[in-house]
């Protein structure tokens, strides 16, 4: 397929040259931002097992793979990480720090408050959650078919554009757009994805493109995991 | 009732986004329509024939000399040299950039390069200026292997280079790493220093490499070729600024098997872009753009053959200079052809001819003082140079009256 195809969408995605964060910051950004992220799983993951000892030292553990995170250089972990998938979206800090405080500060575990009985009252907000990972899944496709062009443009490069953060400042606020309740805001991932906008339009982390901030591929893999244990367990109930 | 306040709540919420692009867009300089540098013409002024089919006639490119560039000592492997031509008031005319160590994709592979000295004409003793160990402390991540070296130089005099360095896999993993030349010290009048990583893919920013020389742009900015490698190859254009910050990207084709991009600019918004093919065709395959790099569309392939090979390309004077691998396998013949539009090109020299087997591979090519210079590997040995001046037909066979 020819590029022409696409030209006056290319046309409208260069009309503005990107926005780059500033490089001097962004080794610290990796180390916060994988810290956190390998907390928050090491976190869900000691919860998985049953012996006690291991809930017992699971903050314990949390925080030894936070600090090896932090050290800078080939002796850290995210001098690692960052070799192999540079550095964690700011949506997947954000929710890795909502599931730390959650769990860690406000000492409820993540199966009660992330997965309660879809027949309870809270079934809507996680109606919204559902919407959201659908929409991160669709979104993270598109991007995978991009990056191996087999579209007619590039979603990647359209990150770069102003519009983009239009439109996903829109998607943050469809659940206030849909119930007319500014508190949806609070429930909904909204809590999550508007201070990530707001930090990426005022520092542009990662990279200056809005995708990487907003959708990582581990967090797409995630996404797509969490989809398959809601849909079980709305089978069984 | 609902309804219409849905309505009205979509209405302000399309307005506050609107608002929030227009504030975005306000932070951001405008991006002008680029235009090809015309600085060839200029640096050769009087040295080439302009484009005028006589005048290229009455003339050819005459070697003037060859050579290797000094390697750094006891390394037995060196490959895809890039060359940097020199602002004449310089001390050095010419830069040259490869990577050198114990063998390709080697831990200990370094980016070398060599200054060729204006005054003596010869080449510098090679120093290794770039590693991955001292790159991934300046990024704050890991380097597993860095390769391909891209050399620019931008307004203020200063150097880029664009390396291939990368993550957790081969050269599909690769990145595009952005350096920037370091105050000189006594100690090291060369060095570069990690700028970011070019932020080019959103799967881990991985399998983006460049090899190809960037096209200078009239605003000082450039079009740096780069290629994606992961499966699926194709070649996309890099705008970068003054300053080498990324400004846009354009995909140059989505068939699949086409790499390492080389531009020729037949005018300011006329390119061409000439490609190795990783497919059966064997030939160089050819992407076009009429609009200076925002569309590009596949052209037809040029009849010349292409073993799967990186071609190099230069514009001097009136006319384009291709070097290339002339045959559908294997690596033991160079060539240089010329063009005066970039489709029609005729056989200039034979820069090779080795024993099958051997290789002279991933040409390179600078304009200096009016004289081509075409560096090479031989043999993933050592990095070969040639240099070409244009002799006009009265100096070369004098007129018949003449005494």
């Amino acid at each position: 397929m020819s590029w022409v195809d696409g030209s006056d969408w290319l046309r409208l995605v260069q009309d503005a040259a990107p926005l780059l964060p500033q490089p001097s910051l962004l080794p610290m950004l990796r180390q916060a931002g994988w810290a956190l992220v390998l907390a928050a799983l090491v976190t869900a993951l000691v919860q998985c097992f049953d012996a006690r000892w291991l809930r017992d030292k699971g903050r314990l553990l949390a925080l030894v793979g936070a600090l090896w995170a932090c050290i800078p250089g080939p002796w850290g972990l995210s001098y690692w990480l960052g070799l192999a998938f540079q550095t964690p979206s700011l949506m997947a800090i954000g929710l890795a720090l909502s599931y730390l405080w959650r769990s860690v500060v406000q000492r409820r575990w993540p199966q009660s408050a992330q997965y309660p009985d879809p027949a309870s009252a809270r079934q809507r907000s996680l109606a919204w959650q559902d919407r959201y990972a659908l929409f991160g899944i669709a979104m993270g496709w598109l991007l995978l078919l991009d990056v191996f062009a087999y579209l007619p443009w590039s979603v990647y490069a359209w990150g770069f554009h102003p519009s983009a953060n239009g439109l996903l400042l829109l998607v943050a606020l469809w659940p206030w757009i849909a119930s007319g309740r500014a508190s949806t805001l609070m429930q909904a991932p909204s809590k999550v994805l508007l201070p990530v906008l707001a930090l990426f339009w005022l520092s542009r982390w990662p990279t200056g493109n809005l995708w990487d901030a907003v959708l990582d591929p581990w967090l797409f893999v995630g996404l797509h995991g969490y989809m398959l244990m809601r849909y079980r367990k709305r089978q069984r109930a | 009732m609902g309804f219409s306040f849905r309505l009205l709540r979509a209405a302000a919420a399309l307005a506050i986004a609107a608002l929030l692009c227009l504030a975005d867009a306000g932070r951001r300089a405008p991006l002008v329509p680029a235009q090809a540098a015309q600085v060839t013409l200029a640096q050769v002024a009087g040295a080439v024939p302009s484009s005028s089919q006589a005048a290229l006639a009455g003339g050819h490119w005459e070697r003037t000399g060859q050579g290797h560039i000094p390697m750094p000592q006891g390394v037995p492997a060196a490959h895809a040299s890039a060359l940097l031509a020199l602002p004449a008031t310089h001390p050095s005319a010419l830069l040259a950039f490869w990577f050198a160590g114990d063998r390709e994709s080697a831990p200990n592979v370094q980016i070398a390069m060599s200054a060729l000295d204006r005054a003596s004409g010869s080449w510098s003793p090679a120093r290794r200026v770039v590693d991955r160990w001292e790159m991934g402390a300046q990024l704050g991540f890991g380097i597993r292997r860095i390769g391909n070296p891209v050399a620019w130089l931008d307004g203020q005099g200063q150097v880029h280079l664009f390396v291939v360095a990368t993550g957790l896999g081969g050269w599909a993993a690769g990145r595009v790493v952005h350096l920037r030349q370091s105050a000189p010290t006594p100690q090291a009048p060369w060095a570069w220093e990690a700028v970011a990583v070019l932020p080019l893919s959103w799967l881990w920013n991985t399998s983006y490499l460049v090899r190809t020389a960037p096209l200078p742009l009239a605003d000082g900015g450039l079009v740096l070729p780069a290629y994606f490698e992961l499966a699926r190859k194709y070649p996309v254009a890099l705008r970068l600024d003054a300053q080498g910050a990324l400004r846009a990207m354009a995909p140059m084709s989505t068939q699949g098997q086409m790499l390492q991009p080389a531009l020729l600019a037949r005018d300011q918004r006329e390119w061409l872009a000439l490609m190795r093919d990783s497919g059966p065709a064997g030939r160089i395959r050819v992407a076009r753009t009429l609009d200076a790099g925002v569309r590009w569309s596949d052209a037809e392939d040029l009849p010349l053959d292409n073993p799967n090979a990186s071609v190099a390309t230069l514009t001097a004077g009136g006319q384009h200079l291709l070097v290339y691998n002339p045959q559908k396998s294997g690596r033991d013949r160079l060539r240089m052809a010329s063009s005066l539009d970039g489709t029609l090109w005729s056989s200039m020299v034979e820069l090779e001819n080795g024993p099958p087997g051997s290789e002279y591979s991933y040409p390179a090519m600078a304009l200096v003082d009016g004289q081509v210079w075409v560096s090479y590997t031989d043999q993933r040995q050592s990095i070969a140079w040639q240099r070409f001046a244009w002799v006009s037909q009265a100096w070369a066979a004098p007129d018949k009256g003449r005494p």
